[in-house]
């Protein structure tokens, strides 16, 4: 029996959503270097109209054809869809390993020092790839419970901030380091990959318009605003050059006798990764013919792992594979060049 | 006696393996050629008073006209017996399924039709109020074991065209009886075309009791701890059911009606919401869905926290917590995985042995349990207090228990090994498998996930009638259900 269900596309907007909260969670200063609050702010206004561009290639498929880019792409070229499909396997490896390494750096720098980062990225992998055999469509269900959660994670870890706001000790000078700026804006433009999920998992999807996904992308880049907001004016000078300001904005919120939120911190972006990593993982499902789609999802599993276990022998390798400015230029190729090229090329089936 | 009976009479015996409650009278009835009949029944199936009063004697006593045998059997059902019952058939397998449930099989010499009688006269449970769900207003009236009761008990709040029993035969060596029964008006045909299949489909050799049938019932692909099969022995709750579009599967020697589509937030509706105010009762559904989170995370969190993450605790409670943990030899995950243990032992000890005797098992396990583990320091006061009010809030949805038993199971050891990882990360395989679910294509956490804002006024919350009455809920409508 093939089950025909269609979910609507708001529920996949929380999915993207909370992905790309992912990304807020991970948020590190030491990644951009010698930062300030405009230039950071600078990235985040630029990475918004770029997440907003990059997703107009899938838009237009999707509302014309009313089918995701990669069901498209399966029916304009049946033949040739295998090398589109590796492409997109190999950018959703990349994109998969590198978020599991930030995680595990995180977990291990901030949350647990002691804990055995292979064990942590095989059991989330294990986790991640049962939910991407039940599909995104329960996917998304599961993603309304860490929605209402990631709510109330930031509230209380915004919310116990307020009475640590500073003004004075920033600068509120407008000057832009354009090396900083450039770093800010590789970092915040990276969360454009949620327009390639957006691409593979949008063919189910009911009563989809344009507002959802533009608003879902406004959104983040609020919420990312509001972070920097809380770690420039909370944290001090010594408290920013820390790694991974979320996770110390957690620890410093407070709310009367009760503080040290970050329990909050660490359940949110672990049910944060799991839902990033899970949507990964359906959209290479997505891309593999529906015979062998659940094989191909085990044996991907099984890459990122290795990846992740090659990542943590050689340096090199962790230092490509957590690279914005590689993922960028990823995101650019997997979002905007392919689809745009099937879109030209296949106008008329585009028009049909 | 010619030989057209005594051969079928025979060939019946033989099938019987000449069991002793297979019994057989003979009579010769009052017309001119004195024709033969034989009586069929099974002993203790029919009423003797009935079988004597209402079938020997019309037919010993009445002269008949007919002159061929089949004719002799028109005449014995149109003009003869007083039964209200009576059905004509032709095999010999319908006579041992009439005989089985208490008919009486009458055969005519010569004749190639039988008649099975209803005389039905068994013994069984009367009609009286069901100990796993009671309630404080509403009906005392519980389902009982024959089915025809079960039915009668439905009918009588059902008074409308719309109620449909239907018959059916499941088990090939029980030849159990069910009844499928829904509001006809209310259910989707393609919900009940897939339970017929799924009925149809079933192999079991034996029917006793209706979690057999269950997971015949249930979707395939949906490995679960969860059930989406519901169970209930009250007639007003499945009469509720049955108003939205959902199907009701009566089976024949049980009080356990299944009811299917079921969902995961019925679990925490019951007949009483219903009956009292609506602020009340929302307080209470509130109050299961915290009991359920508290019996489920409450000693997963408590091993976590005490092992991975103490700083999480007040002072004053870390200190008491402290105190008393160092005191007791075993880890705290063991400790809990312990008590539980033991706390399960003892429940189900309470349930399987005589009644007096239950008496006893409290006062032990109190004693052994509640005094003596503890001043004797092989477990922490803290813990043992952890473990009781989760069990005592498993009780409150007590139709989810098992699964409650189970995944605070799980929760204490992925707790105990990872921490708050460990329980978040085993929250969403429990959140993804149960969305994942669907009962008969209705996804199971349908109302909370997918979500719908609509449908919270009888979920989380309990709406007045007038509210509720405006929108009739259809289980097939809800969103995202599966067309097949």
């Amino acid at each position: 029996m093939q089950s025909k269900i269609r979910f609507s596309s708001v529920r996949l907007m929380i999915v993207l959503f909370i992905s790309a909260c992912t990304v807020l969670m991970l948020y590190n200063v030491q990644n951009i270097e010698n930062s300030t609050f405009a230039n950071d702010i600078a990235g985040v206004i630029i990475g918004l109209l770029i997440c907003l561009l990059y997703a107009v290639p899938s838009i237009i498929i999707k509302l014309r054809t009313k089918k995701d880019f990669i069901s498209f792409a399966k029916t304009s070229t049946p033949s040739a869809v295998i090398f589109v499909s590796s492409y997109y396997a190999m950018y959703f490896a990349y994109l998969a390993t590198g978020f599991l390494i930030r995680y595990c750096d995180l977990f291990s720098k901030s949350l647990n020092p002691d804990a055995n980062k292979y064990v942590i990225a095989a059991l989330l992998l294990a986790v991640c790839t049962y939910a991407a055999h039940k599909g995104i469509c329960a996917l998304s269900r599961v993603a309304l419970f860490i929605f209402v959660f990631s709510i109330i994670a930031f509230l209380i870890i915004f919310g116990g901030n307020i009475s640590n706001f500073d003004f004075s000790s920033q600068n509120f000078d407008i000057q832009i380091d354009y090396n900083a700026a450039f770093k800010a804006v590789s970092f915040f433009s990276s969360i454009s990959f949620i327009t390639v999920i957006f691409a593979f998992n949008s063919q189910n999807t009911n009563k989809f318009k344009k507002r959802h996904i533009i608003l879902a992308i406004a959104a983040i880049f609020v919420l990312a605003a509001l972070s920097l907001v809380f770690i420039y004016f909370v944290l001090s000078g010594y408290g920013r050059q820390q790694a991974y300001q979320m996770f110390i904005l957690s620890k410093t919120s407070h709310f009367s006798f009760a503080s040290g939120m970050d329990s909050f911190f660490l359940a949110a972006v672990t049910s944060f990764i799991f839902i990033l990593i899970s949507a990964v993982f359906t959209s290479v499902k997505n891309s593999a013919y529906s015979k062998g789609s659940k094989l191909v999802l085990n044996v991907f599993a099984v890459i990122v792992f290795i990846l992740f276990v090659c990542a943590q022998r050689f340096n090199v390798i962790e230092d490509i594979l957590t690279d914005y400015n590689i993922l960028n230029v990823l995101n650019f190729v997997s979002a905007v060049l392919i689809p745009t090229c099937y879109m030209i090329i296949f106008r008329r089936r585009l028009s049909d | 006696m010619n030989n057209s009976n005594m051969i079928k009479i025979n060939a019946l015996k033989k099938m019987f393996a000449n069991s002793a409650d297979f019994t057989v009278r003979n009579i010769e009835l009052c017309d001119k050629a004195n024709t033969s009949a034989a009586i069929l029944t099974i002993e203790g199936m029919c009423s003797k008073d009935v079988v004597a009063l209402s079938v020997i004697n019309p037919l010993l006593l009445y002269n008949y006209k007919s002159k061929t045998p089949d004719a002799l059997i028109d005449e014995i059902r149109l003009s003869v017996l007083s039964s209200s019952e009576i059905v004509e058939f032709n095999t010999l397998q319908e006579a041992i399924t009439f005989s089985t449930s208490g008919f009486v099989v009458l055969m005519i010499d010569g004749a190639k039709k039988m008649l099975a009688i209803g005389a039905q006269g068994f013994s069984f449970r009367s009609v009286s109020e069901p100990e796993s769900e009671v309630i404080q207003r509403g009906s005392r009236e519980g389902f009982t074991e024959p089915l025809r009761i079960n039915m009668t008990l439905i009918r009588r709040r059902i008074k409308s065209p719309d109620l449909v029993f239907e018959t059916a035969t499941v088990g090939y060596g029980s030849n159990t009886q069910l009844m499928l029964c829904y509001l006809q008006n209310c259910i989707s045909k393609q919900i009940l075309d897939e339970v017929r299949k799924r009925l149809q489909k079933c192999n079991l050799k034996m029917l006793l009791a209706s979690g057999y049938l269950t997971e015949y019932l249930e979707d395939a692909d949906n490995h679960s701890l969860f059930s989406g099969v519901g169970i209930s022995e009250r007639p007003d709750t499945v009469c509720g059911k049955l108003s939205e579009g959902r199907i009701a599967v009566l089976i024949d020697g049980t009080p356990a009606v299944i009811l299917i589509p079921h969902l995961f937030v019925e679990e925490f509706q019951s007949i009483d919401d219903y009956s009292n105010r609506p602020f009340y009762a929302t307080f209470i559904r509130v109050l299961k869905y915290i009991s359920f989170l508290i019996a489920v995370f409450l000693p997963g969190l408590y091993t976590a926290f005490s092992q991975f993450h103490p700083e999480y605790f007040p002072t004053g409670l870390l200190v008491k917590t402290a105190e008393s943990l160092a005191q007791t030899p075993l880890a705290v995950t063991l400790e809990v995985i312990l008590i539980t243990f033991i706390y399960e032992v003892m429940r189900e000890a309470g349930l399987r042995i005589p009644k007096p005797l239950g008496h006893a098992v409290s006062i032990v396990g109190a004693l052994v349990i509640g005094e003596s583990a503890v001043s004797a320091g092989i477990i922490s006061s803290s813990t043992l207090m952890v473990v009781a009010t989760a069990a005592i809030c498993s009780y409150v949805t007590s139709a989810l228990y098992p699964q409650i038993m189970i995944m605070r199971f799980v929760f204490v050891i992925s707790g105990g090994i990872f921490g708050l990882w460990g329980i978040v990360l085993t929250t969403c395989i429990f959140l993804i498998n149960m969305c994942s679910k669907t009962s008969l294509g209705v996804p199971y956490m349908s109302s909370l996930a997918p979500f719908s804002f609509r449908r919270m006024r009888d979920v989380i919350f309990r709406a007045d009638w007038k509210s509720l009455s405006k929108h009739t809920i259809k289980v097939q409508k809800f969103p995202e259900t599966e067309e097949k």
